[in-house]
């Protein structure tokens, strides 16, 4: 069955929630194995484009797993509202090349939201079984004070 | 162990007073004032990196200090440092963050200026040449500007202690390091951190903490052998060197590898430093990357702290994503250590802040190697001296 636009910003609605529910088994999968996650960001200080985390599969598998052990304040939450602002058919047959705008709000325990981070994904899904999957995800940040920083993907 | 009443909880700890410090040194508005007066308006503090300024006119700002500055290499290869407001009606001269300019114009009256600091142009200066307002009592306001290894400190203080003398030896572990293959910045982020300045310096020499990291627990960290190999040492002025690590990156099978990794010159991929160097720097190595700490106290609990990672300039595009993988884990935004680190200055912040703490205690002895105090007391033993006053009662000043 072939894999229109509204199924695509419902499976990238997915992916959102089962980030934001920390359900990181299921988050992984959505994604092929060869799921590249990227987090990057300009920096007019250095003028120069800056990587500031990279995780294949394996990686990010290491990263949930270690989770439990971070220290950080149980019941901080992070949501990810987006919105898809662009969908076109990628070069490479099957896959589609999606940009979305997010805004990460964290949550901490006393119920306290602040805006985390904005910026963009710049996703590609293969869509070519007829079940989208994550091929690639570069968060690109706007924003650049993250406070003391996040062990989750944004 | 007793728990204790009120008068047990804030009699000071019966142990020499350099030893502990009082929790008025983290949180009392009197004593952050004369800090920023006494240390801060007179140390040599970190400016950049000379890498962010590779060409003639580049400059780069500084919003951050006391007064906003401005850090430009000029024609003759030497960076100064200027305060970057124009002298005329007080407008910040350079808005962005950086970039190449041969002459500044100001935005607002556009009086122009070049990189010596010099007031070049004055629109109808006639009216100003009838008052006497010469040209040449328009230049900027310099600021004592020196480089050493590439890294560029700036000095606030008009009559600064000399600068060969405030860094001694302190840094000479770095020079090859530093200097044998050119280096450059490849990372930089800002955290407004909600902690006194103190505690994120702290937290680079408190070593004792590292049972806090999971990635130091499932390394090797924190074996008897490595810790007591380390060394701490002390430097005058209050510099510090924390030295002799080396890290089994292979313990972890997740861990970014190092073998294919070219090391920094002088280290090996697994070695290990830490430099805190007084008031507010720390450099520190993982062996093929090197991070730069530097924290800007805003109020007495809060404070900026800019990080930076260093890598080899001519590396190929695929050595650098390596690099940058290697800087990451432990050190970037969303790495395993930085955030608990930060995590921890903040939760300590809390305890003074609110008048819960009393006393820091410093007091570890362990023949100077890694979890000694030794490198608190050192900091501390500066910090009284400066500021007049004993960290373990800053609320009396020195005879």
């Amino acid at each position: 069955m072939a894999v229109g636009n509204e199924d695509i910003r419902d499976f990238l609605n997915r992916v959102a929630d089962a980030l934001d529910r920390e359900a990181w088994d299921e988050f992984l999968s959505m994604c092929a194995p060869e799921f590249e996650y990227r987090v990057t960001a300009y920096s007019y200080e250095l003028d120069k484009e800056m990587v500031w985390l990279i995780h294949d599969m394996d990686g990010l598998r290491y990263l949930f797993d270690v989770l439990p052990e971070q220290l950080g304040r149980k019941g901080t939450r992070m949501l990810r509202q987006i919105s898809v602002t662009d969908i076109s058919r990628g070069e490479a047959k099957g896959h589609v090349d999606v940009t979305s705008k997010v805004i990460a709000v964290r949550t901490s325990p006393e119920g306290v939201s602040e805006l985390f981070a904005a910026g963009r994904y710049l996703d590609v899904v293969d869509v070519a079984g007829g079940t989208p999957r994550m091929i690639k995800r570069e968060t690109r940040l706007d924003t650049r004070e993250l406070g003391i920083g996040s062990h989750v993907p944004i | 162990m007793p728990s204790r009443n009120r008068e047990t909880w804030e009699r000071p700890p019966d142990l020499p007073e350099t030893h502990y410090v009082d929790a008025a040194a983290y949180a009392n508005p009197d004593i952050f004032a004369d800090e920023m007066s006494r240390i801060l308006a007179r140390s040599w503090r970190f400016g950049c990196h000379e890498s962010e300024l590779p060409d003639a006119f580049d400059f780069r700002t500084i919003d951050h200090a006391e007064v906003p500055l401005v850090m430009i290499r000029g024609e003759d290869g030497r960076i100064r440092t200027f305060y970057n407001v124009c002298p005329h009606r007080g407008a910040k001269l350079f808005n962005d963050l950086s970039g190449n300019a041969r002459l500044k114009t100001c935005f607002f009256h556009h009086w122009t200026f070049d990189w010596k600091g010099d007031c070049v142009s004055r629109p109808r200066p006639k009216a100003y040449d009838d008052m006497n307002l010469r040209a040449e009592d328009c230049g900027l306001r310099e600021v004592h500007t020196d480089t050493l290894y590439g890294l560029v400190f700036f000095n606030l203080d008009d009559r600064p202690i000399p600068f060969a003398d405030y860094f001694g030896d302190a840094l000479a572990s770095f020079e090859r390091t530093l200097t044998e293959e050119p280096v450059e910045v490849f990372h930089y982020h800002q955290a407004v951190v909600q902690a006194n300045w103190k505690q994120w310096v702290e937290s680079n020499m408190d070593h004792y903490h590292e049972w806090m990291h999971v990635m130091l627990r499932r390394t090797n960290v924190l074996t008897e052998e490595t810790l007591f190999k380390r060394r701490v040492e002390l430097y005058p002025y209050g510099h510090i060197m924390f030295r002799g690590m080396q890290i089994d990156y292979q313990d972890e099978a997740t861990v970014v590898p190092r073998e294919q990794s070219k090391a920094l010159p002088g280290l090996t991929a697994e070695t290990f430093h830490s430099t805190p160097i007084f008031p507010n720097t720390v450099l520190m190595t993982r062996g093929t990357v090197m991070r730069i700490d530097t924290t800007t106290p805003l109020t007495p609990d809060t404070s900026l702290v800019e990080f930076r990672g260093l890598g080899l300039k001519n590396d190929s595009e695929e050595d650098r994503i390596v690099r940058i993988r290697q800087h990451n884990e432990f050190w970037g935004p969303m790495s395993h250590n930085l955030p608990e680190d930060l995590f921890a200055a903040e939760q300590c912040a809390k305890g003074y802040r609110t008048g819960g703490a009393a006393y820091g205690i410093i007091c570890r002895e362990e023949n100077m190697s890694a979890q000694d105090d030794g490198g608190m007391r050192h900091f501390y033993a500066e910090w009284s001296k400066w500021m007049g006053r004993p960290a373990s009662d800053p609320r009396t000043k020195a005879a």
